[in-house]
């Protein structure tokens, strides 16, 4: 008698661990958010660290965008962007790590990189306040117009003091942008915390990712056409680094039949360069999202040299779909459109 | 029968705990099968503000209004394929893409509105 009371006990306990275990994961008891909307895109994580953690994180990279959006009134960029020539704007000490970087990469790019470009991003309307997708009769930039905003365009004309950590620009209407490696920046910045907490974790910000941890990833790598009907163009694996890509399909308008696409080139104009999209693998998030930003203005020859200087790798897409890797070694790579062939 | 009263109460004890028993079992198997049914073939799911707005099968070809909380979009199924052929939103980056494999989804933030074809995904992420 006393064994069947003791066994209907545990089973009842079984069983109610069971329902608990299935309410939980319908998310009755689930007040956490699927995502979170940071940076204008959609942030997640997979990690056994929970949702409380998640949320820490999407609270701290939430202060991260205060510092760094172009669009937040508050924030170091805005008040950048607003101040006249000649005035020293004070910025966080993130701000001006990444405006450094952001000046060492203008250099070794030759201007494929270009923080200052965004009085051109916004005349073509491919700023988060001006941008839509919807082709239509709209009347394109003249070169008049492009050419006397490329004279406010030089990066070279702000100055950056590290020991007042001051920003000057030194001509009216320059405006600067780091959506380029902002995004890279926050994913490096999410796995680290998860990374100092012991946890693994993979962590994706619209598009960029990072792992942290002993685990290897699966990720895929967007395919160009949206309607090719393959999931991706191909897989490759992650482990303990950063990926991103850009791509002229992420943002882009039709006129008149022609794609123009959100990444500008050097002359000014969206980038009509070989390059359909670049994925770029790194150590360091911002580095590798600024990259694949340059490789897909300046093109493949100079983006792969550009990313080899800088010991990253990268899988580039190209129009007549070809493709090519570069330090790809060590990363295991599977195309999935085997319509594509390697260029060589 | 002479019972005592120990034994009666006993006798209570366990007619309620089988009952709970019981009731417990069946709670779990319907949670279980509920929690693990998959919906058939393809399957894309529509959720506004994290309520779910509609269940529609890939395999028909047809447009789907989404109106709710602001939101005015048109969803297209064709050949399998889920694309947003019209959206209410201010940048309508939705409207660039197309999805047609389990797993894979579409958003658009200002409406609140995930599109999402069921079922896991063969990646942990896309880039």
């Amino acid at each position: 008698m006393k064994l069947n009371k003791r066994f209907k006990l545990i089973i009842t306990a079984l069983l109610l661990a069971v329902l608990l275990l299935i309410t939980t994961s319908c998310g009755l008891f689930n007040d956490y958010p699927d995502y979170y909307e940071i940076f204008g895109t959609v942030f997640t994580v997979t990690s056994d660290g929970g949702k409380a953690i998640e949320k820490e994180v999407a609270d701290l990279l939430s202060g991260k965008e205060s510092l760094l959006s172009t669009q937040i009134s508050s924030s170091d960029i805005f008040k950048i962007n607003a101040a006249p020539a000649g005035t020293a704007v004070k910025v966080d000490a993130l701000t001006f790590s990444l405006l450094e970087l952001s000046a060492e990469l203008y250099a070794s790019s030759e201007g494929a990189f270009n923080p200052a470009v965004y009085p051109l991003v916004r005349l073509w309307r491919f700023s988060p306040d001006t941008f839509t997708a919807v082709s239509q009769n709209y009347v394109l930039p003249s070169d008049g117009e492009i050419q006397s905003l490329l004279e406010i365009c030089d990066y070279n004309d702000v100055v950056l003091d590290r020991d007042a950590l001051t920003v000057t620009k030194l001509k009216e209407g320059m405006m600067l942008d780091l959506g380029g490696m902002a995004k890279g920046y926050a994913v490096r910045y999410a796995a680290d915390y998860y990374a100092e907490r012991n946890l693994d974790a993979l962590v994706n910000l619209g598009g960029n990712l990072c792992a942290t941890g002993s685990r290897t990833y699966t990720i895929g790598i967007t395919h160009p056409d949206a309607a090719s009907g393959y999931p991706y163009f191909a897989k490759i694996s992650l482990k303990n680094a950063c990926v991103s890509t850009s791509g002229k399909y992420q943002r882009y308008y039709t006129v008149d039949g022609v794609r123009y696409s959100h990444i500008l080139a050097r002359d000014g104009k969206p980038s009509f360069s070989d390059v359909e999209s670049c994925t770029v693998i790194s150590r360091n998030g911002e580095l590798g999202d600024a990259l694949a930003t340059a490789a897909v203005a300046a093109g493949a020859e100079k983006g792969a040299a550009l990313i080899r200087k800088y010991n990253c790798s990268a899988i580039f897409i190209l129009e007549n779909k070809r493709y090519f890797t570069v330090n790809c070694d060590e990363i295991s790579f599977e195309l999935t459109d085997t319509e594509y062939k390697l260029y060589e | 029968m002479n019972k005592t009263v120990s034994q009666v109460k006993k006798g209570k004890f366990f007619r309620a705990a089988d009952l709970i028993l019981l009731v417990l079992v069946i709670v779990s198997v319907i949670g279980i099968a509920v929690s693990e049914s998959r919906p058939e073939g393809g399957t894309v799911t529509v959720y506004v503000a994290d309520r779910k707005y509609g269940e529609y099968p890939t395999s028909v070809d047809r447009e789907i209004h989404i109106e709710a909380e602001g939101a005015d979009m048109i969803m297209a199924i064709r050949d399998g394929a889920v694309k947003v052929t019209h959206s209410n939103c201010p940048n309508k980056q939705c409207t660039l893409l197309e999805i047609s494999r389990q797993g894979q989804s579409i958003i658009c933030l200002p409406n609140k509105v995930v599109i999402k074809i069921q079922g896991e995904s063969d990646v942990d992420g896309v880039t």
